[in-house]
């Protein structure tokens, strides 16, 4: 059972399609992370790279797997909630406040900036 | 000291003469000279052109680019047949309306743009240079949002489609 308190160290996982991966600049574009219901992400939870990538593999056929620091996303003013769901306790969301679930502008921008891409195919 | 003023004198003259042949030569082109004489110690003269457009301004391979306009259009009917969770993570199909609306902004913007689709159902449209100069634009059926970085000075906020080309032109400027 994880800590409902996901720490600052811990890096957030999400899986890029090739949709939206910019070739022409070899990056995920920053509309990775503009969701309605919030961007799903898996914390590592004291995994290491390889069992976070391995486990966002079985869901889809990514193009990339990219992380970022739950520090860098709460630096931006980005709030990060752990929200379990049956299939994945893993999962959590990034949404853009207390009060407001969709990020837009800057802060989906900087948080594409701050990830690093732990996979690619 | 005498013959050294009528040496001073003689290539004043020699320049006067200079100038009037640039000159010249200047009326006949499609850029309008402006002549800046010194009148300091040392002789010097400065030529300004306001140089009108040349051919070079349209080498930009982005700008005016007929074939990028075929290219982002095709890449916008791939993204009408999106289907539902096209990302892993239930990712919403895009409306026809905000389709239609992004094709024909592409149409009115002198640089193509890359266009990628975001997860709740609306366009995005990009000009990278790096992490500091940027400009993205999502596009919806309520709105039109804007986030730019350029030389360390930011802006976000929902534009009309009027300002949008002023606001891409200045990022090549």
């Amino acid at each position: 059972m994880l800590n409902d308190e996901i720490e600052d160290s811990e890096f957030l996982f999400r899986g890029v399609v090739t949709q939206n991966w910019d070739f022409e600049n070899d990056r995920p574009t920053s509309a990775t992370f503009k969701d309605s219901k919030g961007v799903s992400v898996d914390r590592d939870g004291g995994r290491d790279d390889k069992d976070c990538i391995d486990k966002i593999k079985t869901v889809n056929d990514f193009h990339a797997i990219c992380k970022v620091m739950t520090k860098d996303v709460r630096d931006l003013d980005a709030v990060v909630f752990y929200k379990p769901v049956p299939e994945n306790d893993y999962h959590s969301e990034i949404h853009d406040s207390n009060e407001r679930i969709q990020m837009k502008g800057k802060k989906p921008s900087k948080i594409r900036e701050r990830s690093i891409v732990v996979y690619k195919k | 000291m005498r013959k050294t003023k009528n040496k001073i004198s003689t290539t004043r003259t020699a320049d006067f003469f200079a100038i009037a042949a640039v000159s010249m030569i200047a009326a006949n082109t499609t850029c309008d000279p402006q002549i800046i004489v010194d009148n300091s110690a040392e002789p010097r003269v400065n030529l300004v052109f306001q140089s009108t457009p040349t051919s070079t301004r349209f080498n930009d391979a982005n700008r005016y680019s007929l074939d990028k306009l075929k290219h982002n259009k095709r890449v916008l009917r791939n993204l009408a047949n999106l289907k539902s969770n096209w990302n892993g993570y239930g990712g919403e199909s895009i409306d026809q309306d905000v389709i239609e609306k992004t094709e024909k902004m592409l149409s009115d913007l002198d640089y193509q743009p890359q266009i990628f689709p975001t997860g709740r159902g609306t366009i995005q449209i990009e000009y990278f240079k790096n992490d500091d100069n940027l400009i993205e634009i999502e596009i919806s059926n309520e709105e039109i949002f804007v986030y730019k970085a350029q030389n360390g000075e930011e802006f976000e906020g929902s534009v009309e489609f009027d300002k949008l080309s002023e606001i891409i032109t200045s990022f090549y400027a």
